[in-house]
């Protein structure tokens, strides 16, 4: 059996290159959350909103629909020519190559939002130097359980006709306590305080969905 | 390692539809089987069961490796390898970074050069490092062998595996797995192939294992005679 950091490394290796050479997950992901800020700040203009109480909301948005965007196409790349069949053939228990992929989908869309961040405070006149490390630890844990949860629901939609369609459709739904979580947990942080119980139920969700994935992935996985 | 594979009555069912039904044979050490019969006979479904890509409905599968049984499907795994006409490589890596990621991800320890032998035993070394998919449909093919080789398995489930090769590529392919130790299962409707590669026939008919027979007990003819009664058969149930 293979060990499992070597499946870790082998993972995040190949698709780091990947992005690096083809750049699709950037570019189908953070272009459209460029798209979607200057949409909301175009309705928040006109509708003489306060810009400091919608800054929240639309970094979780971009985050929602530029994640669902992300996780499909990278979906689609795997199942290209059959990979995906190959990554089950190895010889690793089906568990940890679910957080190998958990973590490589991390790395790609964290990348995308650690830049959003920047961008939507300069749309939204936000403060977040005041305490960077909570709402970086919100965006984080947020991410990582959208993404926990992705990488499940791509697998079960995967052999289906209209797979495209079904994947944000059972995403969404199970996706709603995240957004609360890392909606509420990221408005406190911009307040300049600790958001401690939204951050534990943050923790506590991804423990849940981690712990589903990875003893059901094999049962997924399977055709 | 002298690995053992016992199929008992196994059976599989999609919905309403029996893909294969009452299942029983051995693999072991030194079996070369051809696996023959008409489209939808249940050949693919077989070799999906065997590489544990999905469960039978019924019956069992007991895998053996020098006599203890293996029952855990990272182990199974390892010791075989899938080569279909889907090559399951990544079109984004050249041939090299897609191999050394499924070296990789087998635990193994290989160097480039190592890597590059590979792909010269496959006619693949002046093409190593272009993207995969810019590689001919032939080409891609040949990697996806170096790829099933790559992880030294002691049974190989082949699936039309010289699909898109040139005439040369499937003499050279017929005789590189003659010289080598490897036990295969071959599913091919080339029935000239099949005669060629296997010590062993199965023939499959509508789900059902009608002919099992040795090379040693048919003469072509005979052998030719079996196989065109099953693959000519259709899919009409």
């Amino acid at each position: 059996m293979t060990p499992v950091s070597a499946v870790f490394k082998a993972m995040l290796a190949k698709d780091v290159r990947r992005e690096l050479r083809s750049k699709e997950i950037f570019i189908s992901g953070f272009l459209f959350s460029i798209i979607l800020l200057c949409a909301i700040y175009i309705a928040v203009t006109a509708g003489n909103l306060k810009f400091e109480k919608m800054g929240t909301g639309a970094i979780w948005l971009c985050i929602l629909f530029t994640g669902t965007v992300s996780m499909n196409r990278i979906h689609q790349s795997e199942t290209a020519n059959g990979c995906y069949r190959g990554l089950i053939l190895a010889p690793v228990e089906g568990g940890w190559l679910y957080l190998s992929k958990v973590c490589a989908n991390l790395l790609l869309l964290g990348f995308s939002a650690t830049l959003l961040v920047p961008l939507t405070a300069l749309f939204f006149q936000l403060d977040v130097w005041a305490n960077l490390p909570y709402l970086l630890a919100s965006l984080y844990l947020g991410i990582l359980a959208f993404v926990a949860v992705g990488t499940m629901v791509v697998v079960i939609t995967a052999n289906t006709r209209m797979k495209d369609v079904l994947f944000p459709l059972v995403q969404l739904p199970l996706v709603v306590p995240v957004l609360i979580g890392g909606v509420n947990s990221t408005a406190v942080a911009l307040e300049g305080k600790a958001p401690w119980d939204w951050l534990q139920m943050l923790l506590a969700m991804n423990v849940v969905f981690l712990s589903l994935g990875f003893l059901l992935y094999e049962f997924l996985l399977e055709e | 390692m002298a690995f053992r594979i016992q199929l008992d009555n196994v059976g599989k069912k999609f919905d309403a539809f029996h893909a294969l039904r009452g299942f029983s044979e051995t693999v072991s050490d030194g079996d070369r089987i051809s696996l023959l019969g008409h489209n939808g006979a249940g050949k693919s479904t077989l070799l999906n069961l065997l590489a544990t890509l999905s469960p039978p409905s019924s019956g069992k599968i007991s895998y053996e490796v020098d006599g203890k049984a293996v029952d855990k499907k990272p182990q199974i795994r390892d010791m075989l390898t899938y080569l279909s006409h889907e090559p399951m490589l990544y079109p984004d890596l050249t041939g090299l970074e897609n191999l050394n990621f499924v070296a990789r991800l087998h635990g193994i320890r290989i160097t480039d050069e190592e890597l590059t032998a590979l792909l010269d035993k496959v006619g693949m070394r002046t093409a190593r490092n272009r993207l995969f998919r810019t590689c001919s449909r032939g080409m891609q093919q040949r990697l996806s062998i170096a790829r099933a080789l790559l992880p030294q398995p002691q049974l190989l489930l082949l699936d039309e595996p010289f699909s898109g090769l040139d005439s040369e590529g499937i003499a050279r392919f017929t005789e590189l797995f003659h010289a080598s130790d490897l036990s295969w299962l071959l599913v091919t409707h080339d029935l000239e192939l099949a005669w060629q590669m296997a010590n062993r026939f199965w023939i499959l008919k509508r789900g059902k294992l009608i002919h099992s027979v040795r090379r040693d007990d048919l003469e072509h003819d005979d052998y030719l005679g079996l196989a065109r009664e099953a693959t000519m058969a259709g899919v009409t149930r």
